[in-house]
């Protein structure tokens, strides 16, 4: 019972892997290539939902000072959340340089379906 | 003041500029762009030797970026192991950007030729990023940077084959960077530290307290990097990218963009993680194991390819092999032969895919079993070959040798005696695959006449010099193996 027991107290962590699986099992399995990037960003989703969640603090403030009163506050940590900001970043130029790729190959190909393309004989 | 501290990211900036500035140079001023360039190269190349000459005087340093404290800011670590890799990058890259200069023109249309040195330059940089950072996430946007990059120079050519090859490289990497970030995280977790440094002194209380989370995270920073530097199960990538891009492509990926990635390993490794902790995992028997299985498979695969550079795309495999074996024997004769492939496998590999670029340029034929009686048409790129392919089968002048040597001897000394057996018999594969390309050339069965189109001998001869020098290069390291020790030895000290 222990196990479900600390598995309900940390679902973020257990909803991050489930979207990472689920991620991981959409560009393995499918064979069209846009469902493959959707796939992608699903499984960054995962990655960044776990990163922002180990930075979570209950009942905890944004990380911003307040100006006029100074007290102790208890806030949650920026860090992580600013990784996320850079990975969301990085995630978003793959995606739009996977498309163009995708795009290029759809000229050439006449097909979106990766079954087609590796079989596909096209003269250079 | 000192302006030697601030030289190693100096370098990189200095590279990062260049990149976005050379497309603008070659739309303005298209007859002065490659001058240019190599001067720029070439002043990079200087720096990262005043770097090595600082380091080798007053030792390794640290700097620390906009003098923030390395609880909270990035920090660079300019160690032995940094400036091996530094000068190794801006020495391979020069004498690639060299040849490419002299060689793009042949392969792409002209305003692409701009771009692609953009994406030559930026990957150098990032690569010279990639090792000398000392913070996780810094590094992890390093690793993005020359995957965006070195998808790139696969698919300049616009082929159907080669966009094919550029989008299966980039599916599989975007799953290792996925796996790398979220072992980010989980290191992050366990720490709540971002610099190796500071990760390692934390890690040797936190490790035994949280045993799952540590395994797990080092274990996906093993697939990650593992992936993307093309250990063995994880190597399918490899093939289909390096033979279609274009000639300095291939050489560029092969020779050095993998190894940036071992260095990263390396670094996590030894200097985060630390051998007293990795020797409680079985993480090391496991990499043994596989780069075992690398080395002998890797060469059974290369003995069947028939197109030239596919032969050498799996050798690369082999080869990524052997430093995989010198890193998970962890003793200190095997990290030095680890450390001295990285380098001697530079060079020789950059050797071979540019004079193969040449070969198939010149005579237009890329099977193995049509390039009969090359030699006297090519005869200096098919000797820069034969000395490339005779250092890769470990002839003791050259420095193939060493580092073979070395890691025998360090498996020796590991105690696991079957790795020299291993050695050997990769030794003889190589042999076996690469000897006869070169007796073919040299020695035809029957005499045979071809004819070369006369535009092509011209431009010959301002491609071969790079590629002679990077062959000098293999018998120079060869020969002065001792200078190179020097550096090699003091690495391997402060990682052990």
């Amino acid at each position: 019972m222990q196990i479900f027991e600390k598995l309900i107290t940390n679902f973020h962590y257990m909803t991050a892997f489930i979207l990472f699986l689920i991620g991981f099992y959409t560009m393995l399995t499918r064979s069209n290539l846009i469902k493959k990037l959707i796939g992608m960003n699903i499984m960054d989703t995962g990655v960044f939902l776990f990163l922002v969640s180990i930075g979570y603090v209950h009942d905890g403030h944004a990380p911003i000072l307040p100006i006029d009163e100074v007290k102790e506050l208890l806030y949650v940590n920026p860090l992580p959340s600013a990784l996320v900001l850079t990975g969301i970043v990085v995630s978003l130029s793959v995606s739009a340089f996977a498309f163009t790729l995708i795009m290029k190959m759809y000229k050439h190909y006449g097909s979106l379906d990766s079954q087609d393309i590796l079989w596909a004989e096209v003269d250079e | 003041m000192n302006i030697n501290l601030h030289l190693p990211i100096l370098l990189v900036v200095f590279n990062l500029g260049t990149a976005f500035l050379v497309p603008l140079l070659y739309y303005f001023k298209p007859k002065n762009g490659p001058i240019l360039v190599m001067i720029s190269s070439f002043i990079s190349l200087i720096s990262s030797i005043l770097i090595l000459r600082y380091v080798r005087i007053y030792g390794s340093f640290t700097y620390l970026l906009g003098n923030w404290d390395k609880m909270v800011g990035i920090e660079l670590t300019i160690d032995y192991l940094t400036v091996i890799m530094l000068v190794l990058i801006d020495l391979i890259s020069f004498l690639i950007i060299w040849y490419t200069l002299a060689e793009i023109k042949l392969e792409l249309k002209t305003p692409k030729v701009g771009w692609y040195l953009t994406l030559i330059i930026l990957l150098k940089a990032s690569l010279m990023g990639m090792v000398m950072s000392n913070d996780l996430f810094n590094i992890f946007v390093f690793v993005e940077v020359s995957l965006i990059s070195s998808t790139a120079i696969i698919a300049i050519k616009g082929t159907p084959k080669a966009l094919k090859a550029s989008f299966k490289y980039l599916m599989l990497n975007v799953i290792a960077s996925a796996c790398i970030l979220l072992a980010i995280g989980m290191t992050y977790m366990i720490t709540g530290q971002l610099n190796l440094d500071l990760i390692h002194e934390k890690l040797m209380v936190t490790a035994f307290q949280y045993q799952r989370v540590f395994l797990t995270s080092l274990s996906l920073f093993t697939i990650g990097f593992g992936l993307k530097a093309a250990l063995f199960p994880l190597h399918i990538w490899l093939p289909d990218a390096h033979s279609t891009a274009p000639t300095p492509s291939s050489a560029l990926l092969s020779g050095l963009v993998v190894k940036g990635y071992i260095v990263v390993i390396i670094r996590i490794f030894y200097q985060m993680v630390s051998i007293e902790l990795l020797e409680k995992t079985p993480m090391l028997t496991l990499l043994g194991w596989l780069s075992g299985a690398a080395i002998i498979i890797g060469s059974i695969f290369a003995l069947t390819q028939i197109d030239i550079k596919r032969l050498l795309a799996y050798s690369s495999i082999v080869q990524v092999g052997y430093i995989f074996l010198g890193i998970s024997l962890a003793t200190p004769a095997a990290l030095t032969g680890a450390l001295l492939h990285i380098i001697n496998h530079a060079f020789m590999k950059t050797t071979l895919f540019l004079s193969a670029g040449l070969i198939i340029f010149k005579t237009g034929k890329r099977s193995r079993d049509t390039l009969v009686g090359i030699g006297g048409e090519t005869p200096y790129s098919m000797a820069a070959f034969t000395v490339a392919s005779l250092a890769m089968v470990g002839i003791p002048p050259l420095n193939g040798f060493f580092s073979k040597w070395f890691l025998a001897m360090g498996s020796l000394e590991a105690n696991k005696p079957i790795f020299v057996f291993v050695i050997l018999l990769s030794s003889l594969l190589n042999g076996a695959y690469y000897l006869p390309v070169i007796i073919r050339a040299f020695f035809p069965l029957k005499e045979v006449h071809h004819t070369l189109e006369p535009e092509r001998i011209k431009v010959d001869k301002l491609l071969i010099l790079p590629v002679l020098l990077l062959a000098l290069g293999n018998l120079i390291t060869g020969l002065g193996i001792d200078k190179i020790m020097i550096y090699v030895e003091n690495a391997v000290e402060t990682l052990l």
